[in-house]
């Protein structure tokens, strides 16, 4: 089992977050979620080099310890991801994850889009499989992001989100999913605290945002 | 359709004056020996007649005109009391005060308004006010699909007031709108997206279907002694249903919709506002979420130890499976470097060293068939004969023999009787001859004569 657990770890060091659509990592999942020792193992061996093993909605991943974190000051961190990178990427988790958090906190079908089973009901329709996972269609991000950045910078700002994994994306125009990065990077109860403080806040005009559109644009 | 009679006095001076033109003017249009008395539906249309001068005035020629008489009396309609020119100035400011003038003289010559002469005030007289709320009540504006599915009912219900054989057209005409909106519903459950669906919901077809319904009830007392209608109105009623259940079916997913994205539990904000938010927030509170420790944005790997090093080593396996092994990087190998040897590149030089190797063991007065350095130093048989040919060159420009760094090596053909071979078999001859030492087989094909080379004990000759 040691061996096992340490070829996890090292997968997890390597590829940060488990790509859903990989047999490997899902076999990984499978394995963690049925064995609490090999979990427990994992945990271990990755607490021993700062980083810690996170779940959240069924999606896996390592994220740096918050101690080492804070007392590594000055390496590169984010690489390419600046504010309007960031912008993008919280808008995104409250269509794509924070839906999905309320629907679990009422006890409704997570993943059921609205209309889905009213549609069932009249026409008989077969649900199509691909409505099971949340997206946001690249018009509607672009009729959102289109106001401040021209649509070359709306896709460069997705194509950095897919490096990193925040999202997935069928070609530059195809319906935008969530990442596993936006699961396990992303701090759900501290994302929406701050949230909800921008909005209790009040936001202002985008001045700033509007200033970054020359640069992405 | 009666007016009311206090509404009739009004015009009864007008329609007095006009009167005798009026009875003179129709006699010319009805064919000769016809009197008014029998023309079927003229009292009826005669009836309508009082609202024509108030018509004439409202329609007028220019379009500009008509809208805005109608403004003026609007709100002269809604206002209480009578109105001077100034009052009706001061109501309606936005219009230029002479072409105001103009409306209002031409109102009340059409018979809109009525002239108090004591205190020179006007009031919009009774059949102006009842003619103003039934063109209002028709609402002849807005001709949506839900809006014309009301027409076509009210057509149906005032149709078959005015004519009683009108019936089975304007039921058609019914149904078929009927129809269109049932079918358009069930596009737009099917296949809507939320936004078309809110569009749908708000044309209330639900109040529509409500009126046509009632307008049905009315007729259908009587159209059920028609066969022919009651099925038109059946029919009507069935589409109804699908109409019905279509907007059920979209209420419920527009409610579904709502639930979802419009309400959030704990902080009561909806996920538009939510998002509305973070596209309003300034660059600094974006930012503030990595702070807080909201996003975790992906980092290197900032340790390495021993167990990373082991982890690496063990996982291989992994890459393997997976065809991503990472890139080893292996460096080229060292060219060999020596001195350039002239035999390499100079088939002459090539001849010498061969021959200072062959002369280098042979005892003086020995001798060396050509086979065994020739296996030895060509490779093929066009460098066998290469090889002899150069030897040959040498053989025929020297005197004494081929001078090899001082040993002289001398070229001899071993002969053979020709007599004595005559009658043998060429193939037989040849193998003999081979087996004698006078021919040799060269690598690759062929045969040639077998060349010895016989170091000579003394000799000073030149090798050419």
């Amino acid at each position: 089992m040691d061996e096992r657990a340490a070829a996890i770890a090292h997968l997890l060091l390597r590829v940060g977050v488990l790509d859903p659509d990989d047999p490997d990592h899902q076999q990984v999942r499978q394995d963690l979620i049925a064995d609490s020792a090999l979990l427990a193992a994992v945990r271990e061996r990755l607490a021993a080099v700062g980083w810690r093993l996170e779940q959240f909605l069924g999606h896996w991943g390592v994220r740096v310890d918050r101690g080492v974190e804070s007392a590594a000051v000055g390496l590169p961190r984010g690489g390419d991801l600046q504010a309007h990178h960031l912008r993008m990427l919280i808008w995104l988790w409250v269509q794509l994850v924070y839906r999905q958090v309320e629907a679990a906190r009422r006890e409704e079908e997570p993943d059921a889009l609205p209309g889905r089973r009213q549609r069932a009901l009249d026409f008989g329709d077969e649900p199509d499989p691909r409505d099971e996972t949340p997206s946001v269609a690249f018009e509607e991000v672009l009729a959102e992001f289109g106001q401040q950045y021209s649509e070359r910078g709306v896709k460069g700002m997705l194509s950095v989100l897919r490096k990193h994994r925040f999202v997935r994306q069928e070609g530059a125009t195809g319906p935008v999913r969530a990442g596993p990065a936006l699961f396990v990077l992303v701090d759900p109860l501290r994302m929406e605290e701050h949230v909800v403080g921008i909005a209790r806040r009040g936001a202002g005009p985008l001045v700033t945002a509007a200033q970054d559109a020359a640069e992405v644009g | 359709m009666s007016l009311p009679r206090d509404m009739i006095r009004g015009v009864e001076p007008v329609a007095r004056v006009e009167e005798d033109d009026y009875g003179h003017e129709l006699r010319e249009w009805l064919a000769p020996g016809v009197s008014p008395e029998h023309v079927d539906g003229l009292e009826e249309a005669e009836g309508i007649l009082v609202v024509a001068r108030l018509a004439r005035s409202l329609f007028s020629t220019t379009g500009a005109a008509t809208p805005l008489k109608l403004v003026v009396l609007f709100q002269m309609a809604r206002a209480e009391g009578r109105f001077s020119r100034e009052r009706i100035r001061s109501l309606n400011r936005s219009i230029a005060a002479d072409r105001l003038d103009a409306i209002v003289t031409s109102l009340h010559d059409g018979g809109w308004l009525e002239l108090r002469d004591v205190d020179r005030t006007y009031r919009v007289s009774p059949l102006g006010h009842y003619f103003l709320s039934v063109l209002r009540a028709a609402g002849f504006a807005g001709q949506g699909s839900a809006n014309l599915l009301i027409r076509a009912a009210e057509t149906v219900r005032f149709g078959a007031a005015v004519d009683a054989g009108s019936e089975t057209r304007l039921l058609g005409l019914l149904l078929a709108q009927t129809e269109a909106v049932a079918e358009r519903a069930s596009e737009t459950l099917r296949v809507g997206q939320h936004r078309e669906l809110i569009r749908f919901s708000r044309v209330e077809v639900r109040t529509q279907l409500e009126h046509v319904e009632e307008v049905l009830k009315a007729l259908e007392e009587r159209f059920q002694q028609t066969p022919a209608l009651f099925e038109r109105i059946v029919r009507i009623h069935e589409a109804m249903q699908t109409i019905l259940r279509a907007h059920k079916g979209l209420q419920d997913r527009l409610a579904e919709w709502n639930l979802k994205t419009l309400e959030t539990a704990g902080a009561g904000y909806s996920l538009t506002a939510l998002c509305d938010a973070v596209m309003g927030a300034s660059d600094g509170e974006v930012l503030s979420a990595v702070a807080s420790g909201a996003v975790a944005l992906p980092w290197p790997v900032v340790a390495f130890s021993t167990e990373v090093a082991i982890t690496r080593s063990l996982t291989s396996r992994i890459a393997a499976r997976t065809a991503r092994e990472a890139f080893v990087y292996e460096a080229p190998s060292e060219p060999r470097v020596e001195a350039l040897r002239l035999e390499d590149v100079d088939p002459v030089a090539r001849l010498r060293a061969a021959l200072r190797g062959l002369s280098k063991d042979l005892a003086p007065g020995d001798a060396v068939t050509s086979s065994a350095w020739i296996d030895a130093q060509a490779s093929d048989f066009a460098d066998a004969v290469f090889l002899l040919n150069l030897l040959a060159r040498l053989e025929g420009q020297s005197r004494g023999g081929i001078d090899v760094d001082g040993v002289v090596l001398a070229p001899e053909t071993p002969a053979a009787d020709p007599e004595a071979w005559r009658d043998l078999d060429p193939e037989e001859a040849i193998e003999a001859l081979r087996r004698l030492g006078v021919l040799a087989r060269v690598p690759g094909k062929g045969i040639h004569t077998d060349v010895r080379l016989r170091r000579i004990a003394e000799g000073g000759c030149t090798d050419g």
